[in-house]
């Protein structure tokens, strides 16, 4: 189990060495992992659905990923706003999809699963069992592939022999067989096209659609959809509310619908400025956004040089759904979360915190942010 | 986003500078760079013939359709790595010989009024930062070498001898050419590098880091990495562009990485004060 790793986050998960489940929401997600955990034996791949939808609707059911290992491969189902990335380079995204997708992976390949938005680049390994995470990763034994040779003179030449050989894309493995090599430098754009022919080329032609949707490519927040269900007036709700958040129209047996997620309220700072609450939040004095792919770039917040308690990446603000998550980043004074009841919630850096409607951020040394306006 | 903004930022002043050279082995220059507010960047082109030049050269006029710009979004950075990557394989199309870049370098984007340097990667083209005498590579390269690195199987020290240090995963034009990003305060005093690998293959960070300290200016900086990089081999083309923040952006005492002990006396009070009265 030593193989895999984990981003910290809020999302209820479990890492066996056959079985790994990551699953969106709170009390009847922890069920749910409770529940495979304590499994006899190796479950079927549609006995681990079974747990989660737990006898309720499809259109209900929480985002998860789920994967069962066999010798061969992994046979894995996403839903929601999830994604699993195949050896750093195949992508499937579980919003594009009514049910769920399942897909069959290598089992030596690489995989990566995040909750869209939420997940970062701060791999911890993970000993196993249940925990909470917002991805989870598990390296290919094998090195990964150069794809691209900017040498000239190897432009286009077959792989070297010493190299290790391309995994092959993994879900098609069982059509091209355990030997076969996809794709060498001359898959790449500067590769001899007329090397490539020797290559399986039926495996862009078998990509199913929405494999090929691709959030870390352009800036289209709409790619992260929720579930939720409409006012009169056509305002987003989470599913189980029973007035308008925005409106306090009634939702009586409103259908379920998949809409781009609205912002979820916004930061009110002392100086006047307003952030919507769109995406990750970076705030502290000076902070600073570490590696990130298009669909992940957060909005920084400086709070003034006067703050001279607050640290340079202070806290981090981000979405899991319908809900809004505070995070302390490790900073020198720490961050306090203060419910509109008054309740104070130190919080423990790295351990993200729902915050529940209208609150106040204490970022030490006098400084706060509102944050309101959140469903 | 709706986002009111109340303090006006002082203007940024920026200085920069870029210099290019073929290099002692390659017949033709196949980098092409940007030095321009509000974008610098370098393209290290690929594909031999005719194509290399080709692609980092559209690169290059894609991103200087922001020429000018003093409210770049962080999504005007994007679309621009998208627009490059469609330019770059349309020149692609109808050729044998498809067309590939890297692309390394920062913009000066806009979020919530305050600008911030927007720092993209593809490819083993380089971002460093020089503050405070201190050298940093800002961007990880997208390069077989740098996996085995971080896979352990590599040591840095090994990875110079190592056969397939010219490969790289990713491409401007090429299957995977997802951009790396990052965002980072401007920060009064640095000097940043974008450079091509014709540079880093000739010069180690020590090297680079003692003409970024010795330069005096950001054009003298430039020069003086191209021209060492060409007398010490100059096996590949060498493309640098240097860029000083001379003011307007964040004052330096905000580069400490926790609150400024600075100021007497205050954070010793706070420490002792602020559990009590947030556990209370």
């Amino acid at each position: 189990m030593a193989e895999w790793s984990s981003s910290a986050g809020s999302a209820p998960a479990f890492v066996g060495d056959d079985v790994v489940a990551v699953i969106g929401g709170e009390e009847h997600a922890h069920a749910a992992v409770a529940r495979i955990e304590n499994l006899p034996t190796i479950p079927s791949l549609s006995g681990l659905i079974d747990i989660i939808l737990a006898g309720g609707s499809v259109a209900s059911a929480p985002a998860f990923f789920v994967a069962v290992r066999s010798e061969e491969y992994w046979r894995c189902a996403i839903r929601g706003q999830m994604e699993v990335v195949i050896d750093g380079d195949e992508r499937v995204i579980g919003t594009s999809v009514e049910t769920w997708c399942e897909l069959r992976v290598a089992a030596e390949a690489a995989l990566e699963v995040r909750v869209l938005l939420v997940a970062d680049d701060r791999w911890q390994p993970v000993s196993g069992g249940a925990t909470r995470v917002s991805g989870l990763r598990r390296e290919s034994p094998t090195a990964r592939v150069p794809l691209i040779n900017t040498s000239e003179t190897l432009v286009g030449l077959p792989e070297p022999a010493e190299r290790p050989p391309p995994l092959a894309p993994s879900r098609y493995d069982d059509l091209f067989g355990e030997l076969t090599v996809a794709r060498g430098v001359s898959a790449a754009a500067v590769a001899d096209h007329s090397a490539e022919q020797e290559a399986p080329t039926t495996r862009d032609d078998a990509t199913p659609e929405i494999a090929t949707t691709d959030t870390a490519k352009g800036f289209d927040h709409s790619a992260v959809a929720v579930s939720a269900i409409l006012c009169d007036q056509q305002h987003p709700n989470p599913p189980e509310r029973a007035r308008c958040w925005r409106c306090s129209a009634g939702l009586d047996s409103r259908a379920i619908v998949r809409v781009p997620r609205p912002s979820l309220g916004r930061l009110s700072l002392a100086d006047g400025r307003e952030i919507e609450i769109d995406r990750t939040i970076l705030i502290g004095r000076n902070p600073r956004a570490e590696r990130t792919d298009a669909a992940h770039l957060p909005t920084l917040v400086s709070i003034g040089s006067d703050a001279a308690g607050v640290s340079r990446t202070h806290t981090r603000i981000f979405l899991d759904g319908w809900q809004v998550l505070v995070e302390d980043l490790g900073s020198s004074f720490g961050t306090s979360l203060i419910a509109a009841d008054g309740t104070i919630r130190r919080l423990r850096p790295g351990q993200p915190e729902l915050v529940r409607g209208d609150s106040l951020l204490d970022l030490g040394g006098g400084s706060e942010v509102r944050i309101v306006g959140v469903p | 986003m709706t986002e009111v903004v109340r303090n006006a930022q002082p203007t940024l002043e920026l200085v920069a500078a870029g210099s290019t050279d073929v290099g002692r082995k390659r017949s033709v220059n196949e980098d092409s760079l940007v030095a321009d507010f509000p974008v610098f960047l370098v393209a290290d082109g690929m594909g031999g013939h005719a194509a290399g030049d080709l692609a980092s050269a559209a690169i290059a006029a894609q991103f200087l359709t922001l020429r000018g710009r003093h409210d770049l979004d962080p999504v005007d950075v994007v679309d621009a790595v998208l627009s490059a990557n469609d330019a770059v394989r349309a020149l692609g199309d109808g050729s044998d010989r498809g067309a590939g870049s890297t692309v390394s370098g920062f913009a000066v984007v806009v979020q919530g009024g305050t600008p911030r340097w927007m720092i993209f990667n593809v490819g083993d083209s380089r971002v460093y930062r020089l503050y405070d005498a201190v050298l940093e590579q800002l961007t990880v390269d997208h390069s077989a070498v740098q996996e085995l690195i971080e896979a352990g199987r590599l040591t840095p020290e090994q990875s110079v001898s190592y056969s397939g240090r010219n490969v790289i995963t990713r491409a401007i034009g090429a299957e995977d050419s997802a951009a790396d990003y990052w965002l980072m305060p401007i920060v009064n005093g640095e000097r940043l590098l974008a450079c091509s690998d014709g540079l880093t293959k000739e010069l180690d960070d020590a090297g680079i880091r003692a003409v970024l300290i010795g330069a005096a200016t950001p054009q003298h900086a430039a020069d003086e990495l191209v021209r060492r990089a060409v007398e010490y081999g100059g096996r590949d083309n060498v493309t640098a562009v240097v860029v000083d923040v001379i003011a307007g952006g964040a004052h330096p005492d905000d580069e400490e990485p926790t609150g400024s002990p600075a100021i007497g006396g205050w954070a010793d009070t706070q420490t002792v004060e602020m559990p009590e009265r947030l556990d209370g």
